[in-house]
C-alpha cells in the first residue's frame, strides 16, 4: 500500500504535480493539490521530481531503487548541509 | 574543540559572517586557534575541524589546502567557493594565461591553475556548508552540530521557505528590475528566480524581501541526484508551464555563476561546458 | 627575512625583505574584469558585490552607479539617501572590525582582540550589529547585499535613532581613551584622492578631488586621465599612480581634503586641518568616521525624501563610471555596454590596489628607518586583498 503525503506548509501551489500525474492520482482541489485514489498510483515518483518545493513525501516504497544514483554522487551528496 | 579557518581564492565574506553570529563568536573565541584575519598565527596546528574558505586557484592554494587537510581531523568546505567553486570559479571560463595577458599585460612571478576548483577536486571533504555567505544563522546551527555530533541537513529547496505562491499567467517578458508583487511567486512573475532548483536552510531571505534568487547554495539534492535535470532546463520548462512564456536566457554564465566548476553539475544537459569552450576558444561568454 | 602569512589583515599576503627593500606580496587572484565580459546588467552588482566580503555594499553600489551613468537612468531621491545609509552603515562596520578587532590588539600589545579591553570590544560588536542590521534591512543581508540597478531593494521601514543614539553615546564616554591613536611618524608624503560633493566629505559624492601639493577637482570620466596603473610581477595586485605620484586613499585622504559637516565629528576632525602625512593616524581618522557616520546616518534618517524605490530599466550601448567611497577609499567601477546591455569590457580601480604603492613604499621607509612594525604600518590601511586583486 503506498501512501503520499503533502506538506501544505511547503506547497507553494503550482500544480505541476495534478499535470504530471499518469494515473491521476492527485487532483486540483481548490487550486490545491489533493491524493485521491491513492491505490492507483503506480510510484514512478514523477510528482516528487516536479515538486519545486520538495513537499511530496512517499511512503510504502524504495523511493531509492526509483532514482538512478551514482555511488560517487551518493556519498557526496549526505555531506551537504 | 580546536578551529582552524583557512583562505584560499574568496573574498572572507564567510569568515565575515562568521564574526556576524556575534554572541556565538565570542563563545567560541577562544577555541579558534588559528585565524589569520582576526589573530596572528604563523602556522597551522593540529585541529579538530577546519574551514576551508575559498576555491583553488594557485599553487601556493594548493599546498595551502593539502596542509590543512593533514592537519585536520574534519575538513569543512566552508562556503560555496570552496563547495563548488563559486563566484571563484567563474574564473575558469578563460584560458589562466588569457586572464592574466588581458588583466595585467605581462607575466607575473605566480602560476595560476587552469581552473578554479572546488577543494573537493584535491582532498577528502567531510562537510560542505555551501551559501554565499551561508546565513549567521547556518553557520551558529552547524557549529553547534559540528560541537555536539549531529549536523542537520538542509534537503529541501528555497521554494520550501518562501512563502510566495504561484499564480498561473501568461507573462510577454522577462522582468529584471521592477518592484514586484509581495504575495506571488516570482518565476510566475516573470522574474528569473533560481529558488526552486536551490537548497534551502537560508529562510529565503531574498525572495521575501524581492529579490529573486541567485541560487548562492547551490544545486538541491534532486538536482544532483537527476542526471537529466540542470538548472536551466528546470527554470525553462516552470517559466514555460506557469506563466506560458519561452525564455531565451541571453547570459546563461551568470545563471551558473555559483556552481560553474562543481563535478555534481556535471550533466549532459548542462550548459556549463559550452559557456567554458566558447570562453577558451576566445570568445565572449 | 619572510613574514608569512600576513596577519590581522583581510587576504593572503607576505612581507618580504630583500636587497634594501621591502615587498609586499599579493597572493590570490581571481579574475573579475575578465570574467564580467559577457554578463547582463541585472547580474553585474550581485557578481561585483562578491568582491569583497567586508566592503560588498560599495561594490554593488558602485556598479549599479555606473551602469545608470551608462544607460542614462535617473534615481529617485529616495534611492539616494538609502544608499547614502547603506554605504554610511557598512563604513560603521567595517571601521568597527578593523578598530576594535584588528587594529586595537597592537596597542595593547596583544595577538587578537581578546586582549583589548572587553568593554571596548563590546562597544565594537554593538556597532557591527546595528550597522549589519540597517543594512539587512535596506538591502537584504549584510554580506554580500542585494542592491538592484535603479533601486534598492527595500524601503527603510523601520526606525533605528534610538539604538544608533545610544551606541554614539557610549562612543563619546569612551572618546578619551582612544588619545593614543594620535600617535604616528611621517613615513612618505604621497598625493591623495577622494570624492566630495561641494568640498564637503560624502560617501555618494559627486565629483572627485585629488592632491600632490594643490587641490584639483574631476569628475567621473576623466579619472582615467590622473590615474594610472603599473604591474610588478611579484604581485597579482597593480600599482597605480596619481599624476604621476605614489597616491593614498581612504580616512586619512577623506579627512585631508574635505570638510566634516557633523557636529561631533567635526570637533573631532580639526586633528586633520592641514594635510597630515602620518600613516597611523589613518586609524584615528576611522575612529572619526565612525562617529561621522553615526551623526550622519541619524541625520539623513530623520528626513528620508520621497519616491519610488526601484523602475523598470531599458539597456542601452553606451558606457558608463560609477565611483562611491568605500570605507577604504575611492572605488571606481567602469563598464562598457552592447545593445543587448551584456558587458563588453569592464575595468575596476579598487581603494587597496590604490594604497599598494603606498604600502610598498612606506614599508621600504619604515626598513630605513630601522624599525621592524612592518605589519602595524599595514594594518593601518586595513588592506582588503581580496578587492585589490578581484
Amino acid at each position: 500500500m503506498i501512501r503520499i503525503e503533502i506538506d501544505e506548509d511547503r506547497c507553494v501551489g503550482c500544480l505541476e504535480c495534478v499535470d504530471v500525474c499518469p494515473t491521476g492520482v492527485i487532483i486540483n482541489k481548490n487550486n490545491k493539490p489533493f491524493v485521491e485514489n491513492a491505490e492507483r498510483c503506480i510510484g514512478c515518483l514523477s510528482c516528487s521530481y516536479v515538486c519545486r518545493a520538495d513537499a511530496i513525501k512517499h511512503e510504502g516504497i524504495h523511493v531509492e531503487e526509483k532514482i538512478v544514483k551514482s555511488v560517487y554522487i551518493e556519498e557526496k551528496i549526505e555531506r551537504f548541509v | 574543540m580546536k578551529i582552524g579557518i583557512v583562505k584560499l581564492a574568496s573574498c572572507s565574506g564567510c569568515q565575515i559572517a562568521l564574526l556576524d553570529t556575534h554572541e556565538k563568536l565570542l563563545e567560541i573565541a577562544d577555541k579558534v586557534v588559528y585565524a589569520p584575519l582576526i589573530k596572528d598565527a604563523r602556522e597551522l596546528p593540529d585541529c579538530d575541524v577546519v574551514l576551508v574558505e575559498g576555491a583553488v586557484r594557485t599553487e601556493h592554494e594548493l599546498e595551502v589546502l593539502k596542509r590543512a587537510r593533514e592537519r585536520a581531523k574534519k575538513l569543512v568546505a566552508f562556503g560555496s567557493c570552496s563547495a563548488l567553486g563559486g563566484i571563484s570559479g567563474m574564473g575558469s571560463i578563460y584560458k589562466p594565461e588569457k586572464l592574466i595577458e588581458d588583466i595585467y599585460g605581462r607575466d607575473l612571478d605566480y602560476k595560476l591553475l587552469d581552473f578554479a576548483y572546488p577543494i573537493d577536486r584535491f582532498v577528502e571533504v567531510d562537510y560542505y556548508l555551501p551559501g554565499c555567505p551561508p546565513t549567521p544563522e547556518l553557520i551558529s546551527k552547524f557549529i553547534d552540530g559540528i560541537l555536539n555530533g549531529r549536523v542537520e541537513r538542509h534537503d529541501y529547496p528555497v521554494c520550501a521557505e518562501c512563502g510566495r505562491l504561484v499564480v498561473h499567467t501568461k507573462i510577454d517578458n522577462i522582468k529584471k528590475t521592477e518592484l514586484p508583487d509581495p504575495k506571488v511567486c516570482l518565476l510566475s512573475q516573470g522574474y528569473v528566480c533560481l529558488g526552486s532548483v536551490t537548497r534551502g536552510g537560508c529562510r529565503a531571505i531574498c525572495t521575501k524581501a524581492g529579490v529573486p534568487c541567485r541560487g548562492c547554495r547551490g544545486p538541491t539534492d534532486k538536482v544532483m541526484v537527476m542526471p537529466c535535470k540542470d538548472y536551466l532546463t528546470e527554470l525553462h520548462d516552470r517559466i514555460e508551464r506557469i506563466a506560458g512564456f519561452d525564455v531565451k536566457f541571453n547570459d546563461v554564465a551568470s545563471i551558473y555563476a555559483f556552481v560553474f566548476t562543481s563535478d555534481m553539475m556535471d550533466k549532459l544537459v548542462s550548459r556549463i561546458k559550452e559557456v567554458i569552450r566558447k570562453g577558451r576558444r576566445g570568445g565572449r561568454a | 627575512m619572510i613574514i608569512e602569512p600576513v596577519t590581522r589583515i583581510e587576504g593572503n599576503a607576505v612581507i618580504e625583505v630583500k636587497d634594501g627593500r621591502v615587498y609586499f606580496k599579493v597572493l590570490e587572484f581571481r579574475g573579475f574584469e575578465k570574467f564580467l565580459e559577457g554578463r547582463s546588467f541585472e547580474f553585474v552588482p550581485m557578481i561585483t558585490a562578491r568582491i569583497c566580503g567586508i566592503c560588498p555594499v560599495s561594490h554593488s553600489i558602485a556598479s549599479a552607479r555606473a551602469i545608470e551613468n551608462a544607460f542614462e537612468i535617473e534615481i529617485s531621491e529616495r534611492v539616494e539617501d538609502l544608499r547614502r545609509i547603506l554605504l554610511l552603515a557598512q563604513t560603521l562596520q567595517s571601521h568597527a572590525l578593523h578598530i576594535f578587532f584588528l587594529a586595537l590588539p597592537d596597542y595593547f600589545k596583544s595577538d587578537s582582540f581578546e586582549g583589548v579591553p572587553k568593554d571596548l570590544v563590546k562597544l565594537g560588536v554593538e556597532m557591527r550589529k546595528i550597522a549589519n542590521e540597517i543594512v539587512g534591512r535596506i538591502a537584504v543581508r549584510p554580506v554580500h547585499p542585494e542592491v538592484i540597478v535603479g533601486g534598492v531593494a527595500r524601503d527603510l521601514d523601520r526606525d533605528y535613532s534610538n539604538e544608533l543614539k545610544t551606541i554614539l553615546n557610549g562612543l563619546k564616554e569612551n572618546l578619551d581613551k582612544f588619545e593614543f591613536l594620535k600617535e604616528g611618524e611621517v613615513l612618505n608624503e604621497t598625493a591623495y584622492l577622494s570624492l566630495n560633493s561641494k568640498g564637503v566629505i560624502d560617501f555618494y559624492g559627486e565629483s572627485l578631488v585629488g592632491y600632490d601639493g594643490e587641490i584639483f577637482e574631476f569628475g567621473f570620466n576623466e579619472y582615467s586621465e590622473h590615474l594610472v596603473e603599473k604591474v610588478e610581477s611579484f604581485s597579482f595586485t597593480k600599482f597605480p599612480y596619481l599624476r604621476g605620484k605614489v597616491c593614498r586613499v581612504g580616512p586619512l585622504a577623506r579627512l585631508n581634503l574635505t570638510k566634516v559637516d557633523t557636529d561631533l565629528a567635526r570637533e573631532l576632525s580639526e586633528e586633520f586641518k592641514d594635510i597630515r602625512h602620518e600613516t597611523l593616524l589613518y586609524n584615528y581618522a576611522r575612529l572619526v568616521e565612525i562617529v561621522y557616520s553615526i551623526e550622519k546616518i541619524l541625520e539623513i534618517m530623520g528626513n528620508l525624501r520621497g519616491g519610488e524605490i526601484r523602475q523598470r530599466v531599458e539597456p542601452k550601448a553606451g558606457e558608463g563610471v560609477g565611483v562611491v567611497e568605500a570605507p577604504r577609499g575611492t572605488l571606481i567601477h567602469h563598464y562598457e555596454f552592447d545593445e543587448k546591455g551584456l558587458v563588453r569590457r569592464a575595468n575596476l580601480i579598487v581603494p587597496t590596489t590604490i594604497n599598494n604603492t603606498a604600502i610598498n613604499e612606506d614599508l621600504t621607509a619604515t626598513y630605513k628607518k630601522g624599525k621592524e612594525n612592518f605589519e602595524m604600518i599595514v594594518r593601518a590601511y586595513d588592506p582588503c586583498l581580496s578587492c585589490s586583486t578581484h
